[in-house]
């Protein structure tokens, strides 16, 4: 204990110290002068006397120090001197380590944001999805969409809070785009209609006001919203006495009621207005289109939870089989809501610099072996002067401490810069909760462990068989060779690091090619100079169906009017954005089917001119035109796939078909080519267009094929939008080119990185092995010189250093190609049309790593052959 | 340096720190003197050699030390002996006085 407290007060007893030796020296000369003796001379022999203070007072330290930590501090000086001493070696080190920590650190930040924080809602683990489960016969019909995660009838959601036990609270939502007017600038936000119980369920309490009750979340109930932070602060200034204020939402008086604290968000449901969903009881609506999340009771498991409501299930498939005969559900919790998509993804990216920060260390290693050939001289010398194993050992671990340090420092600086450039190259919704994602000290204590270990894989080894060398033996023989167990070692190294960086690069290339694949699918669409922007109708002003479609032709003819627009039409969902409503139909030539058999198929509804706009080609029949009018019965337009599947040898056009939604009649006017709808991976379902012009939406997305570069027209289009409804909100003004590059941001991002990642390990790797190849041939100086004096071919000596690394290239890759096996399955679920053991990838992989084993090999096969004969036998 | 300097066995000095301070606080510079006169002169130690082993001595806790002013209007460090130190003492002296005894009976082997 005594020395504990010293080593933390050592300075100041180090100074009292120093005083005390002072005082002594004085009083003795003080005692000389009184003797006689003239104060220069006195002072002299007091000196003298005593002895040589700083030894002195050094051996006073010591009686106190701890062996353990001085030695540490002794040998990071020393460490931190001898790198001093060789900046090349220490330059090269750290920034190799800087790469491997660095890409783990950005990659585990990234894992932290996405997967490891919690939700911010209080016992966010009870909190789970509720899906339906469509069956077979209908996930057949639409391979395209995820049959686990089927939104909800809203029939079916009422049955489901009232069938089951397992939930203290449920709640719908519907995410509905919103124009809000009234208050400042008229903006469209995101809404989200949801029951009285989505706060509980979230657990999260109003920041100002109070949430809606149960009361208000009935047929005709009261219009009341709560705000979200955000557009709080933005649109109303962040001013309290907003709660009880009037505001126009869609063209129609609200009561503001609430704001909800910052950060009330869904993950994937962003949302910055809530309003009651008043879903009618049996109001005949026979659309799949909630979203319903649920928290379960305390102690209740997911397989009760499933159980309950498959139960559940089950009696509504009894009470009303038209709609879901066979339909089952699925309990999901919100982290597999959340990151589900992104875990395999995130994960594969993780072992990718795992094995990145392996090579590293694996070069690292190497090069502080050859450095600790190099000082086997020194190392020899001090343990014959006494040097303890353990304390050679200890120094050069110390100084590989002192790499990773650095090498840290430097990766998190990477990482940092990285993770900017990562996040702020994505669309906000492609990789969720991104916004929590920062270098913290979670992120630091993560790089700090992994410094450690990293430390301890490439440090060890070398520490331990340098302070094992013989000082003898390495006195004798000097720098002329080294064991030849440290170069199988070295050899081996490197063979690793091959083996590694082609499991790294077959695992780029696949990802690479899988995305050229996706990227290059047959879309059915160009998306060239195409101008898109969302536009919602306020629900008052337009509530009538046929206004509502008038409303947008007038738009229409507006936009098309303008100079620089070839074409302009309108969709109710843009490709590529994710979303296609699905309903069931019948053939009206055919006998009705038994209830729940109908077939189903996605529904879109666009403006006449949508496939001229996309340059989606017409293979049969017309596209809809003014005689396609409000009231009359439906025009449809059915794609490929639909043709094929439901009349494989007919002409469907000219034939009618009854939808199920809304229950209307139609006539098959014409067929279209297919085109990728929801993703550019999901092959094109069965799908019938409906005309705006018949069947009005609430909301649409304008395109418009300009002549002109498109952004430039962004102006004119809002201006026609606004002279037709100045308060018409207007929101997502881009490029169709955007759009697509948007829904593929992700997968982008995953192969980048991936090629990145390889790109860091081919280096590192090419890196190692010229490294042991020259240190070789930089050993064999003399060797080569007597050859070469007694007259070996040049071209020979050359060809062996080459073989020499060829074949350690070609060992690694075998080892690699068994390695990349196992590990590249795991990619299967993120390859698109692409196989995991790609012949042409794999052969791609190969030719690269051997040209660069080449190059590799060539300079230090070169310089072998440049020796001076007669220097080199000088050389020692 | 000082080539009439006697080596000390290890422990040596301490010994004689401890003893010296039995009869009383001292500080560094009167613990030298003392130990000269009493030995009169006959064991010159480099003085300076008495502060690491008075770390030492505090480190075992065998003395404490506290600043004060001499009598010569100095400020000084005065060692006290602890009882730890005395018992240390002791057992230092009996068993220096074993080898002592078995030192002498090697070096004059006639008389046994």
């Amino acid at each position: 204990m005594n020395r504990l407290r010293h080593l933390f007060a050592r300075r100041r007893i180090d100074t009292e110290l120093a005083e005390e030796i002072r005082g002594h020296i004085e009083e003795r000369a003080e005692e000389l002068i009184a003797e006689g003796m003239n104060p220069d001379d006195a002072l002299h022999a007091a000196r003298a006397q005593f002895g040589n203070p700083t030894f002195l007072l050094e051996e006073s330290r010591e009686v106190w120090s701890i062996m353990a930590i001085d030695n540490l501090i002794r040998d990071l000086r020393l460490g931190a001197r001898a790198l001093r001493k060789s900046p090349l070696f220490t330059a090269v080190a750290v920034l190799t380590l800087a790469l491997g920590i660095g890409a783990n650190t950005a990659i585990f930040s990234l894992i932290d944001a996405v997967m490891l924080r919690p939700l911010p809602f209080p016992d966010a683990n009870r909190i789970v999805m509720l899906w339906e489960v469509p069956p077979k016969r209908i996930q057949a019909a639409s391979p395209g969409n995820d049959p686990t995660q089927n939104t909800v009838s809203p029939v079916n959601f009422l049955d489901w809070r009232a069938r089951t036990h397992s939930f203290t609270a449920m709640s719908a939502m519907e995410p509905f785009p919103m124009g809000l007017s009234g208050y400042g600038e008229p903006r469209a936000v995101d809404g989200l209609r949801v029951s009285a119980d989505y706060f509980r369920v979230l657990g999260v309490a109003p920041l100002l006001g109070r949430t809606f009750t149960a009361a208000e979340d009935v047929p005709n109930g009261p219009p009341v919203v709560v705000l979200s932070y955000s557009l709080w602060k933005e649109q109303f200034g962040g001013d309290r006495t907003v709660i009880g204020r009037h505001i126009q939402i869609s063209d129609a008086p609200c009561t503001i009621i609430g704001v909800m604290p910052q950060g009330f968000d869904l993950p994937f449901r962003h949302a910055e207005v809530w309003a009651p969903i008043q879903i009618q009881p049996g109001g005949g609506d026979e659309g799949r289109y909630l979203n319903v999340i649920a928290k379960l009771k305390p102690g209740v498991t997911m397989a009760e939870a499933q159980a309950d409501m498959n139960n559940a299930a089950r009696q509504i498939a009894q009470l009303r089989p038209f709609l879901s005969r066979d339909w089952t559900t699925n309990v999901l919790s919100i982290y597999d809501q959340t990151t589900g998509k992104v875990r395999p993804a995130l994960l594969v990216l993780f072992g990718a610099v795992t094995l990145v920060l392996l090579i590293a260390a694996g070069n690292v290693g190497n090069l502080l072996l050859m450095r600790g050939a190099g000082r086997q001289r020194e190392i020899a010398v001090r343990v014959a002067l006494g040097a303890g194993r353990a304390r050679i050992a200890g120094q050069l671990l110390a100084e590989s401490l002192l790499l990773s340090l650095a090498g840290s420092a430097a990766g998190v600086g990477l990482a940092y810069a990285g993770l900017r450039a990562i996040v702020a190259s994505l669309p906000a919704l492609a990789l969720p909760r991104t916004e929590g994602l920062h270098v913290d000290a979670r992120v630091l204590g993560f790089s700090l462990v992994l410094c450690m270990i990293t430390t301890l894989l490439f440090g060890l080894a070398p520490a331990l068989s340098f302070s094992r060398a013989n000082p003898d033996d390495a006195l004798k023989s000097g720098l002329r060779n080294t064991s030849r167990g440290a170069h199988r070692t070295r050899a081996l190294l490197v063979m690793t690091e091959v083996a590694l960086s082609m499991v790294l690069l077959v695992g780029a290339g696949l990802m690479v090619r899988s995305f050229v694949r996706q990227t290059g699918v047959e879309r059915g669409f160009r998306t060239d100079r195409i101008l898109t922007m969302r536009m919602f109708f306020a629900t008052a002003g337009y509530s009538d169906n046929g206004r509502r479609a008038r409303y947008l032709e007038d738009v229409l003819t507006r936009v098309r009017a303008l100079p620089g627009v070839e074409a302009a039409s309108t969709a109710h969902f843009l490709p590529m954005t994710g979303i296609v409503p699905g309903s069931c139909f019948t053939r009206a030539d055919r006998p009705e089917p038994a209830e729940g058999f109908a077939p189903t198929a996605d529904f879109m509804t666009v403006s006449s001119g949508y496939f001229a706009v996309m340059r989606t080609p017409f293979l049969a029949g017309r596209d809809f035109n003014d005689h396609d009018r409000f009231g009359d019965d439906a025009a449809l337009i059915v794609n490929q796939a639909f043709a094929r599947r439901f009349f494989p040898n007919e002409d469907p056009v000219g034939h009618q078909l009854h939808l199920c939604w809304n229950a209307r009649h139609g006539t098959i006017v014409g067929v279209s080519a297919n085109t990728r709808q929801t993703d550019l991976k999901v092959a094109p379902n069965p799908t019938i267009f409906l005309d705006q012009a018949q069947v009005p939406m609430y909301f649409a997305a304008l395109v418009v094929r300009t002549a002109v570069p498109p952004m430039t027209m962004a102006r004119g289009v809002q201006e026609a939008v606004h002279a037709v409804d100045p308060d018409q909100a207007i929101s997502d003004v881009e490029t169709m080119d955007d759009v697509v590059a948007e829904s593929v941001a992700r997968p982008r991002l995953e192969s980048m990185l991936l090629g990145v990642f390889a790109g860091i390990a081919l280096v590192l790797a090419v890196v190692g092995l010229y490294g042991v190849l020259a240190y070789a041939v930089t050993q064999q100086t003399r060797e080569i010189g007597i050859r070469m004096a007694l007259g070996a071919d040049s071209g020979r000596l050359r060809r062996e250093v080459l073989t020499r690394g060829l074949r350690l290239i070609v060992i690694g890759m075998a080892g690699g190609l068994a390695l990349a096996v196992g590990p590249t399955r795991y990619v299967e679920s993120m390859l698109y049309e692409v196989k995991p053991t790609d012949p042409l990838t794999f052969a791609a992989v190969a030719a690269a790593l051997l040209i660069a084993g080449v190059l590799a090999s060539w300079l230090p096969a070169r310089r072998a052959t440049a020796v001076d004969p007669v220097l080199s036998l000088r050389w020692e | 340096m000082d080539n009439t300097r006697r080596e000390l066995f290890p422990g040596a000095l301490e010994m004689m720190v401890l003893q010296t301070l039995r009869r009383g606080p001292l500080h560094g510079y009167a613990i030298a003197q003392q130990i000269r006169q009493t030995s009169d002169d006959l064991l010159t130690i480099e003085e300076g050699t008495l502060y690491p082993a008075l770390q030492r001595l505090l480190r075992e806790g065998w003395v404490e030390a506290e600043w004060g002013i001499s009598s010569t209007n100095r400020k000084v460090r005065n060692y006290r002996v602890t009882p730890a130190g005395r018992k240390q003492l002791q057992r230092e002296l009996s068993s220096f006085e074993r080898m002592l005894a078995g030192v002498t009976r090697v070096l004059r082997p006639n008389e046994s």
